[in-house]
């Protein structure tokens, strides 16, 4: 088969038992990889009693066909898992070295169940599987821990590593990947889910290739395609992926203030081009991929000094940055690498510590509740002790690593009025009150606020997909046809992380759905055609919804923060639109096919071939 | 930057007069290349939102009206972007 090793790694942490499964051809075809086969696992091998840190529940991590055939931005994979945070799906899409390494070492996947009676690490490579000894990495940083990893294994290896977070199951803990380029797969706990299982890492190495159908014709194909990529992605090479910040501020997309303002100067101190006149010292791409928006920064004096690492990108810049009111690029720079050090996701983390500065700034925590800390808008020595404690887990740190849903209510006087989250996840740097779509995705996206779920807002303001019938960009406060711009978006993005395809392919047009079926008909020799491909997405939004719905989600839980929905923002440019929900929602429902509740109809699982999952 | 460039590049030989802002120099592009003027503007001719326009390597956006004076030698970087992290 090509495309394929048709290879599972089944991992049994409680009896160390490690199996090879062989996968069908069809069941590729139908969930094509990535988050699709996870999907699949998820919701078969799973049951209603499954808690997120029970032995039983399942954290996989899958390739998606065009991984390691040279198709650019592929070099990706896609973690499921039962969420910690949110108590629902969970899952991340990471890119790096680590996706490439392990289709390399011959699998498409892996599937890790059970619970480990001490510390271990997995080491994958060529074809074989091994359980090991990770008691000398417990409780060291992800950093720190890769480099004992790569000695222990092969330098070449790539380490998805968690941190302290992770090991002490923080609900925000994410799985930092470490190789030619640091990466996390950050959003929804799953990081919290190795910890559960005393899995400290997945270390990957493979020399090996895949096979592909036409080779020639890929190979001419993606020639012929680079030069078109490079140039529409020129921007984002150049700035990374916060070039554009000053105009998302401007327009009102930039987060502010928890939620609360509508301008700020200080964007001029923390956007992409600031950063690439002042720290940025290289850039860095994942595996397979021209773009390398990836940031690497040199800071050699100040506070900070001295940090040669990774740099933050746009939504850890909204997040650390805006939604906190910090403009201290370098301050900022060392949060995320601390985030990166204890494993935690920096968009829920800024989130989280907004919130906290919000209840600081209200008087429901005081000094005392932070040892002494002034958590104040704009102190960047506040950010970074908090990071460190949030990392640490000392004092009010530990629940702060909970999500802000979860710290609401510990904390109580209605502080949930102002904790910014849906479903127990902390929205990423996109205000939903700018881009209706983005309000929808953010309340029907299984994960919680996401903006990936969708990625739809460039739809309301430049983009087109023809393909799909996105022929014109949608004015953004529209509700007539929200519903399918956002169900359409949805589900290609759904597709594109089973295939596994990076979203900013999609910049400037650079690589479109026509492309994507280009790129998998010569690898697999399907003869896929366009609506069977965006068929696949919409049967994995749907298989999300399920198991949500498994854990008694439906309508009540598609809501968006009472901010988003009743408070204006004011300042210069700024609408003051609000998304109506009831009516965006009630649309959205019709149109996929799916009860007023929110449930999916049989009709509807039947016609996307999920029979078997119609609740009897 | 790019698919500006290629609206632009090697066909437009615009002499900018003495004393006119970023603004102005951008309206004369637009009269000389509809095609990229309808890139640049929206209808009610306002710069759309997701082009991004930096004089000297800084986004308009902070310039002050003295600052968007252009002079000899100046850079004038146009890129769009429709997207984040």
């Amino acid at each position: 088969m090509y495309g394929y090793h048709k290879k599972m790694l089944r991992i049994d942490l409680s009896n160390r038992k490690i199996e090879i499964e062989t996968l069908d051809e069809r069941d590729l075809r139908k969930y094509i990889g990535g988050l699709g086969m996870g999907l699949k696992i998820l919701l078969e091998e799973t049951g209603v009693g499954t808690k997120p840190f029970d032995p039983d529940n399942i954290l996989t991590a899958v390739m998606g066909p065009c991984t390691a055939t040279g198709v650019p931005t592929t070099g990706r994979h896609h973690l499921v898992s039962r969420s910690p945070q949110t108590g629902l799906f969970g899952g991340a899409n990471v890119g790096g070295s680590w996706a490439v390494g392990c289709k390399q070492a011959g699998f498409d996947g892996i599937a890790v169940k059970g619970k480990a009676d001490a510390p271990v690490y997995i080491w994958i490579y060529n074809g074989k599987a091994e359980i090991r000894d990770a008691l000398p990495i417990w409780g060291k940083d992800s950093y720190e821990a890769a480099a004992w990893l790569k000695k222990e294994t092969s330098e070449k290896a790539t380490a998805a590593v968690i941190g302290p977070a992770g090991e002490r199951m923080a609900g925000i803990a994410g799985i930092p990947h470490i190789g030619s380029i640091v990466r996390m797969a950050a959003r929804t706990g799953l990081g919290a889910v190795m910890g559960s299982k005393n899995l400290k890492a997945m270390v990957v190495h493979g020399d090996g290739e895949v096979s592909i159908a036409k080779p020639a014709e890929l190979k001419e194909y993606i020639s012929a395609l680079m030069p078109h990529i490079r140039k529409s992605t020129e921007g984002f090479t150049k700035y990374g992926t916060s070039g554009g910040l000053v105009n998302y501020e401007k327009i009102g997309n930039f987060p502010l203030k928890n939620w609360r303002q509508g301008r700020w100067s200080g964007v001029e101190k923390i956007n992409g081009v600031t950063m690439h006149d002042t720290i940025l010292s290289g850039r860095k791409a994942c595996k397979s991929c021209p773009i390398a928006c990836g940031r690497h920064i040199k800071v050699t004096e100040g506070a900070y000094a001295p940090m040669d690492c990774e740099g933050p990108e746009y939504e850890t810049l909204g997040t650390l940055g805006g939604l906190c009111l910090i403009d201290d690029l370098p301050a900022i720079s060392k949060a995320n690498e601390l985030c990166n050090r204890y494993g935690m996701d920096t968009i829920s983390a800024g989130g989280v510590i907004a919130f906290a500065m919000e209840a600081f700034e209200k008087g429901i925590i005081t000094k005392k509740d932070t040892d002494g800390l002034e958590l104040v808008w704009g102190s960047a020595t506040a950010l970074v002790e908090m990071v460190h404690k949030m990392g640490k887990g000392e004092g009010i740190g530990k629940l702060m690593t909970e999500g802000s849903k979860k710290m609401a209510e510990a904390l109580g006087n209605n502080a949930i009025e102002f904790a910014i989250q849906v479903k127990g996840l902390e929205p990423s740097a996109h205000d939903p009150r700018r881009f209706f779509s983005q309000a929808l995705s953010y309340a029907t996206e299984a994960r919680g606020a996401c903006h990936n779920a969708s990625w739809s807002h460039p739809y309301e303001l430049a983009m087109t997909m023809p393909e799909i019938g996105i022929t014109e960009p949608q004015n953004p406060y529209q509700i007539e046809g929200k519903e399918v711009l956002t169900c359409k978006m949805q589900d290609l993005m759904s597709v594109m992380d089973a295939m596994i395809l990076c979203r900013f392919s999609q910049v400037g047009k650079a690589v479109n759905v026509t492309n994507h079926v280009d790129f998998l008909n010569m690898i697999t020799d399907w003869g896929m055609d366009i609506p069977e491909y965006m068929k696949a997405g919409e049967r994995l939004t749907n298989m999300k919804r399920l198991f949500n719905v498994r854990h008694g989600a439906s309508r009540k839980d598609d809501f968006l923060p009472y901010r988003f929905m009743t408070l204006k923002r004011t300042g210069e440019g700024l609408s003051n639109q609000l998304p109506p929900m009831g009516e965006l929602l009630s649309n959205y429902y019709a149109y996929r096919g799916w009860s007023e509740e929110g449930i999916p109809t049989a009709e509807k699982l039947k016609d996307l071939g999920l029979d078997e999952f119609i609740q009897k | 930057m790019a698919e500006f460039r290629d609206m632009l590049g090697g066909k437009i030989n615009y002499e900018i007069p003495e004393g006119k802002t970023v603004q102005a120099f951008l309206h004369g592009l637009a009269q000389a290349d509809a095609a990229f003027g309808k890139a640049v503007f929206d209808p009610e001719d306002q710069i759309r939102p997701h082009v991004n326009i930096l004089k000297n390597g800084k986004h308009i956006g902070f310039l002050g009206s003295s600052e968007m004076m252009l002079a000899d030698g100046d850079v004038i970087t146009i890129f769009s972007y429709a997207a984040g992290g």
